[in-house]
């Protein structure tokens, strides 16, 4: 296959061990390519497996069968030591935001810049930058859990963007958002996008499935992934 | 795994990390300085106390000529020993000396008596002590103040007490009495002209093996000659077996360290699903182990110090040494213990080898066990999940 | 001795390394046996488990025994001798164990020159995402095994002798191999006599060979240096004994290396025999990356580490030559004789 930018699955299989499981994939022969500077979008119904596919395309999971290239190299086949390494490029929004409490806003965007070796002081100041963007400047001393439901979906979408990765995927990103935050973390993503990111976004939110925002969208059913229409 | 500068974030995110979780680390922290407190006491003494001998013995003679007859020791004629020791090449300077053993108010003493002056009393402004006086070891009158001193021997002798032998060479003048010549002979029953031994110096040192049969064939009577190096050699092993049973004796504790460690290393749920985390935002297996190994060596370097120099107060200053003293040997007196370069490189390597390698594997066991695995099934463990 | 702290030291040193050398073992054993790499199967995801397992525990494994080796020189060295009646160096500690002790040294000597070709691979390995060299690695972790059993068992052997040793001669362990019959002695000088010359024609060999390679790292063969190093190791080892010691200890004759060792020299026989012994270890590196250079994913890092090994091999043998060749000629300089003479 030839280096594709971008995120590519080609005939990707997925399912949980076990034979009851096997007879029920998950995804079955999912074919996929989600470009650079694009953003797209994937719905479905809950438990149709859009978490499961995000969490493929974050090398967290290895697929049952098929391979996800990113920007050409066999990333799924890679031994989870240097998929691990090449996650330094990814940014992940998780559904349930997976930020560590007792850490304070300021530290929790920390957790992904400590491994990839930079300037300390070039840490604070991007750290700075994106509590700016993302309303929560004023907060950064607090830990996680004193804040808000939708201010620590915002301090989690920022976690994924601190590091400006080149990957960007977000399970359900403004599911406690208002509307005009929900906008602007739109904004944020169409920003990553600009600079040459691929971005996965995966939500039911009707803003977010009413969006211009998006290029391409799909939608998964069955274990599969099919092109939709904009509405 | 590489250590460099660039691993000054993670060596800050492990301080961080360390202030998560106070309380455990406390309890590793205060274990580990107690296990190396113990065990840094019983080396640090054990090579003192061989430091401190050799230092001594480093003065001494290197053979010492004694007369023996059937009935053991016996003293010798001055003159003739000096001329038979004289024509063995090599020998220098055969010195007689004058000295035994007598009863003092405490017990046995050791009598000495030298023509010449020891460096180490002019230092505190003592002068040789003429007939009837006498300069002593602090063992020799106890806690007493008395300046009066009664010796039994041949003869009974009453002595004035006018100085006493420094503290540092307390290993060696612990129960010593130095007077004058008359008044030794007097209480060992020597008549003038007789020595009660012959000590010699070489021109090589390490020909005392070889110089031996040669020095012994010169007399006219039996002698038994006894080299430096043997009186070196048995304390060095004393101090060595001393240091070793130590060592043993601590093992438990260390491997409570360990079990310990490995006990709060091991992680519930809620770390899992963190280092899944960590691994999900970029983080590899080797950067968690090295965080791991980090933390360890932040919470340690502290707690070894503070073991250290709780060891050394302990053995080398008062009245917390007295302690120490009565703890290890059962005397209330410890003679004043030095230790030099070497000895403080080796005692540390000890300590290094013996506490901080258990240590950082049992924390790096526990850590590698743990961390490699997928990172979804880690974050799944979880509860939230 | 075997109640001396330091012996305990590095029991405890060596048990620790041994473990983690079997735990790592164990996962390298599960590799060897079943790697397949085209396949993505649960059984191959356990076995990649296991390959970074085994790559995590190896590294520790190395660090304890590395530390466990050096505590063993140190107490051979520096400590043990004090305990052992007649002993003044390494050489009366060596005679009291037997030929265990010369023997344990050479098994770990071997042992982690085995490791440090591993360490060497396995760096190199890292920079391909798909562990192309992942089998070979486990092979070479396995390989050291018998080695490292072979110096724990001589070890345990030689200081379990030590206890029960009748007293040594140092010297007569040294002189006697000096002073030997006719015969012997005319075939010993012609031996000393081409390692001298050996020893020089290999420093500089390997000076030339380490230049080249530093200029052309992406030529050339690693096979030379490893095995001029063979030959040029035994032969800098009697130098040291019968030559240049003579200019430390200024004395015409006193063939002892491990007096080298002592405070009285200022512990110049730790830096000699690191010279040599980094000087072994660039060699190896320089064989095992130049083997590794014909993989196409890992050509550009193999060709980066042949380069800085090169550089530390020309180090090293610069750093060896001045601290023993180098003190001769000042020697010579200053009383305008030279001390010994290897015709």
């Amino acid at each position: 296959m030839e280096l594709t930018p971008g995120l590519t699955c080609h005939r990707l299989d997925f399912h949980w061990p076990g034979d009851r499981s096997a007879k029920r994939p998950v995804l079955a022969s999912v074919d996929a390519r989600f470009a650079p500077g694009r953003l797209t979008l994937i719905t479905g119904e809950t438990g149709a497996g859009k978490s499961t596919l995000l969490h493929l395309l974050a090398g967290l999971l290895r697929p049952t069968g098929g391979e996800i290239r990113a920007d050409g190299r066999p990333v799924s086949r890679w031994p989870s030591s240097h998929r691990d390494l090449w996650r330094r490029n990814m940014g992940i929004v998780f559904q349930h935001l997976a930020l560590v409490p007792d850490l304070s806003a300021a530290e929790n965007l920390l957790l992904p810049l400590v491994p990839r070796k930079m300037a300390w002081s070039g840490m604070q100041e991007q750290i700075h930058e994106r509590l700016v963007d993302a309303d929560l400047a004023d907060l950064g001393q607090f830990p996680a859990r004193e804040l808000s439901g939708g201010q620590r979906q915002r301090l989690a979408m920022t976690r994924a963007l601190v590091g400006s990765p080149r990957f960007i995927l977000a399970d359900e990103p403004t599911a406690f958002q208002d509307d005009d935050h929900a906008r602007r973390m739109i904004a944020q993503l169409q920003t990553a996008a600009d600079e040459g990111a691929v971005i996965v976004v995966c939500s039911q939110d009707p803003r977010l499935k009413g969006s211009a925002a998006f290029h391409h969208r799909c939608h998964l059913a069955s274990g599969t992934l099919v092109r939709s229409n904009p509405p | 795994m590489k250590f460099s500068l660039k691993e000054y974030p993670l060596l800050v995110w492990a301080a961080r990390d360390i202030l998560r979780r106070p309380g455990r680390e406390l309890l590793v922290s205060a274990c580990l300085a107690s296990v190396t407190f113990l065990i840094a006491v019983a080396l640090l003494f054990s090579q003192a106390m061989e430091t401190t001998w050799n230092q001594l013995m480093a003065r001494a003679p290197d053979l010492i000529v004694r007369r023996i007859d059937a009935g053991g020791w016996a003293p010798m004629p001055a003159e003739a020993a000096v001329a038979a020791a004289t024509s063995v090449p090599g020998a220098l300077a055969p010195t007689p000396r004058l000295w035994g053993v007598a009863t003092g108010p405490q017990g046995p003493v050791t009598v000495v008596a030298s023509p010449g002056v020891i460096p180490e009393t002019t230092q505190q402004g003592l002068t040789p002590p003429v007939s009837g006086q006498a300069i002593v070891g602090q063992g020799v009158t106890g806690d007493t103040r008395d300046r009066r001193l009664i010796l039994t021997g041949q003869d009974r002798l009453q002595l004035t007490i006018i100085g006493t032998f420094p503290a540092e060479t307390g290993l060696a003048t612990h129960d010593l009495v130095w007077m004058a010549p008359a008044d030794a002979r007097r209480l060992l029953g020597l008549s003038p002209g007789q020595t009660s031994d012959l000590a010699v110096n070489l021109f090589h040192e390490e020909e005392e093996a070889a110089i031996q049969a040669d020095l012994a064939d010169a007399f006219p009577w039996p002698v038994r000659i006894t080299g430096r190096s043997d009186g070196v050699l048995r304390h060095h092993q004393r101090a060595v077996h001393m240091g070793g049973i130590a060592v043993v004796a601590c093992v438990p504790a260390i491997l409570a360290l360990v079990w310990i460690v490995a006990g709060t290393a091991a992680t519930g749920s809620n770390q899992q699903a963190h280092w899944g985390l960590l691994k999900s935002l970029g983080w590899t297996t080797g950067d968690l182990v090295r965080l791991q190994i980090s933390r360890a060596v932040l919470l340690s370097a502290p707690a070894l110090a503070a073991g250290l120099a709780s060891a050394h107060a302990v053995v080398f200053y008062p009245p917390a040494a007295g302690i120490a003293a009565w703890w290890i040997t059962g005397s209330q007196r410890l003679p004043a213990l030095v230790l030099n370069r070497s000895g403080a490189m080796i005692t540390l390597l000890e300590i290094a080898a013996l506490v901080i390698i258990p240590y950082l594997a049992a924390v790096f066991l526990a850590t590698v066990k743990q961390v490699a695995n997928e990172p979804w099934h880690q974050m799944m463990a979880d509860p939230w999940n | 001795m075997i109640w001396h702290p330091l012996t305990w030291a590095f029991w405890s040193a060596a048990f620790t390394g041994l473990l983690i050398y079997g735990l790592a073992a164990f996962r390298s054993a599960n590799v060897f046996l079943d790697w397949q790499p085209d396949r993505a199967d649960s059984r191959q995801l356990r076995r990649e488990r296991d390959a970074e397992i085994a790559a995590l525990l190896a590294r520790g494994a190395l660090a304890c025994l590395a530390a466990a080796a050096l505590l063993g020189l140190i107490g051979i060295a520096l400590a043990w001798h004090w305990v052992v009646p007649g002993a003044m160096c390494g050489t009366g500690v060596l005679q009291a164990m037997g030929s265990y002790g010369s023997r344990a040294l050479i098994f770990w000597g071997l042992a982690l020159v085995i490791l440090y070709a591993w360490w060497v691979l396995e760096r190199l390995n890292r920079f391909d995402p798909m562990g192309g060299l992942t089998w070979q690695a486990a092979r070479i972790w396995l390989t050291a095994a018998p080695f490292l059993l072979a110096a724990f068992i001589d070890s345990w052997q030689a200081l379990m002798r030590v206890e029960s040793t009748p007293p040594v001669s140092c010297c007569a362990a040294v002189y006697d191999q000096v002073l030997g019959e006719t015969s012997a002695a005319a075939v010993t000088r012609r031996l000393l006599a081409a390692s001298f010359w050996g020893h020089l024609a290999g420093s500089v060999s390997l000076l030339i060979l380490a230049v080249r390679r530093i200029q052309r790292p992406e030529r050339g063969s690693g096979i030379l240096p490893a095995a001029i190093m063979i030959l040029w190791v035994p032969a800098a080892s009697i130098c040291i004994k019968h030559f240049w010691s003579a200019y430390y200890y200024q004395v015409l004759s006193h063939p002892c290396p491990w007096c080298l060792f002592l405070s009285d020299y200022y512990g110049v026989g730790f830096l000699i025999f690191g010279c040599m012994a980094a000087a072994v270890l660039s060699s190896v590196s320089l064989w095992t990356a130049n083997h590794i250079r014909r993989h196409p994913l890992l050509s550009k890092p193999a060709v980066k580490r042949i380069h800085q090994s090169a550089w530390q091999l020309l180090a090293a043998i610069i750093l060896f030559t001045i601290l023993t060749a180098g003190l001769a000629l000042v020697w010579r300089l200053r009383t305008g004789v030279w001390m010994t003479n290897p015709f």
